[in-house]
């Protein structure tokens, strides 16, 4: 009885140390099975493969009012900020592609136009809490009339984007009038800040603003140069954490910081400071890259936080993975940066981790990712199409 | 098909730290995760993106199944492969150094 049991401890030690080593052949490997050639999500010039199933998708929505319906239902179900983005990376990816393939740029104007419509009809008809979350209206703005610079910003970079990929002399009057209520509001400020949610003023939205101005900068011959000098000046000096040198998330309209640095907010934050200050761009993707992003056996993610600033699971963060930290919305626009900043190992690693973890689905040559959504999938079209419109912002 | 009985019968009879058994569960996690591709469960996983996967079932049902896939997708590309690997593992030790491996009956030769 004792010799059997010993026998039996002995087969269980064997198996154990046998399931062991076998993780350790197999775990190093799993990416291999995972990792496709960079072209596949991102091409310098002309359109991936798998831009072109994304964009085949999203196109499909548009032109299928049902299907759109069903897709906006749900995200709407959880968060009305999703569908409004869900339409400006998808509008900022068409110029892109336009931009890229300028023989067809034809086939998205009218989609690009049908997106920037209807969403400025939904602001006009149902007010700016038609694209925010519900707590927007639990307290009154700090500065009336209610504005919301997430909104404005990101109307105003739509119609600037399309104008950059052909002239729409309609578009011209509201992204002035936006821009020109933007800068008023930023000057009447110490810090510049413009709220988007009552007393809650957002770095990405500022990010994405001063982009716009730059966009008018181009096109209609404004400067807004000092402007944004000015804002990064500022930012540089307030808005930054300390521990990391990475900009604060959010914070009130007197400067207190709400939310520190996450990686749902500056991936795209030092994507868009691209077009404004290089250097600094640099500079916040380089510490984003050293805090927030980490490749692990081959497959890259995005943490939410960096170790000096914690904070909660939420909209933005999406799903986070416990243990490793891992972050749905921090990785998501980690596709971005990276593009961006031609980290290719990165990026690599992150389209890795995409193909292993966020389900692809293809039907007709129409890909999406299951454990995505409408705005995540636009989010990583932008991604493997951006550059264009940012060099031709940039071009002097 | 037969033979295919055979070998199933085996496997089923195997000790529970024999590569037979390591090979069984391996298939038994394999066939579990086909069964919820088949079922569409992967269409469910979009609650990871904290979005409904459906606006037609609750939140909680909805996400239950999602996870369910999650598991069973993870089970079959992590633990599949690695059960595969040590029944072959155990297998290759059994043959080098069948000493140990005779004593015990050699039942699990499978």
């Amino acid at each position: 009885m004792k010799s059997n049991l010993k026998v039996r401890v002995k087969k269980a030690g064997l198996a154990l140390a046998a399931f062991t080593l076998a993780a350790a052949i197999w775990l190093p490997c799993l990416h291999l099975f995972f990792r496709e050639p960079l072209a596949e999500f991102y091409q310098e010039k002309g359109v991936s493969p798998k831009a072109r199933q994304l964009a085949a998708r999203h196109l499909q929505l548009w032109t299928e009012p049902s299907l759109r319906q069903i897709e906006l239902r749900k995200m709407r179900a959880s968060n009305a900020e999703w569908d409004f983005m869900g339409r400006t990376f998808l509008v900022w990816s068409l110029v892109n592609m336009g931009l890229r393939e300028p023989a067809i740029k034809a086939q998205y104007l009218p989609v690009i136009d049908q997106i920037i419509q209807e969403t400025v009809k939904i602001e006009k008809q149902d007010g700016i809490y038609a694209f925010l979350m519900p707590y927007a209206k639990a307290h009154p703005y700090q500065v009336s009339p209610a504005r919301s610079l997430f909104l404005d910003g990101e109307i105003a970079l739509m119609m600037g984007a399309r104008r950059m990929l052909q002239e729409e002399p309609a578009y011209k009057q509201p992204m002035t009038e936006r821009l020109n209520a933007i800068e008023q509001r930023m000057r009447s400020n110490p810090l510049m800040a413009m709220e988007s949610y009552p007393d809650e003023c957002w770095t990405y939205d500022h990010a994405v603003a001063l982009v716009a101005f730059k966009v008018a900068d181009r096109l209609d011959g404004t400067d807004h140069t000092a402007l944004c000098q000015q804002w990064v000046a500022i930012a540089k000096e307030h808005l930054v954490d300390k521990t990391t040198g990475l900009l604060l998330s959010s914070y009130q309209i007197n400067g207190a910081p709400l939310y520190g640095p996450e990686g749902s907010t500056i991936w795209m934050v030092a994507h868009c400071l691209q077009v404004v200050d290089e250097p600094f761009a640099r500079d916040q993707y380089d510490r984003a890259r050293k805090e927030l992003g980490r490749i692990t056996l081959g497959f890259g993610y995005g943490l939410e936080w960096s170790a000096s600033w914690q904070g909660p699971m939420d909209v933005d963060s999406g799903m986070v993975v416990p243990g490793l930290g891992v972050s749905a919305g921090s990785s998501g626009m980690a596709f971005i940066a990276a593009s961006s900043f031609h980290d290719w190992n990165f990026l690599q690693a992150l389209t890795a981790t995409l193909d292993m973890a966020a389900f692809p689905s293809r039907q007709n040559g129409r890909l999406k990712y299951c454990a995505s959504n409408q705005v995540g999938d636009a989010a990583l079209l932008y991604a493997s199409v951006l550059g264009p419109l940012w060099e031709s912002i940039r071009k002097p | 098909m037969k033979a295919i009985f055979g070998l199933l019968r085996r496997l089923w009879k195997a000790e529970a730290f024999s590569p037979g058994a390591f090979v069984l569960r391996a298939t038994f996690l394999a066939a579990l995760y086909a069964v919820s591709r088949i079922a569409g469960l992967q269409e469910y996983a979009t609650f990871l993106s904290g979005t409904s996967p459906n606006v037609n079932l609750s939140w909680q049902t909805a996400s239950a199944l999602g996870l369910i896939h999650l598991l069973l997708y993870f089970s079959f590309i992590l633990l599949v492969p690695i059960l595969l690997i040590t029944a072959g593992l155990l297998a290759a030790w059994n043959v080098c150094f069948s000493r140990y491996a005779k004593p015990q009956g050699g039942s699990d030769a499978a």
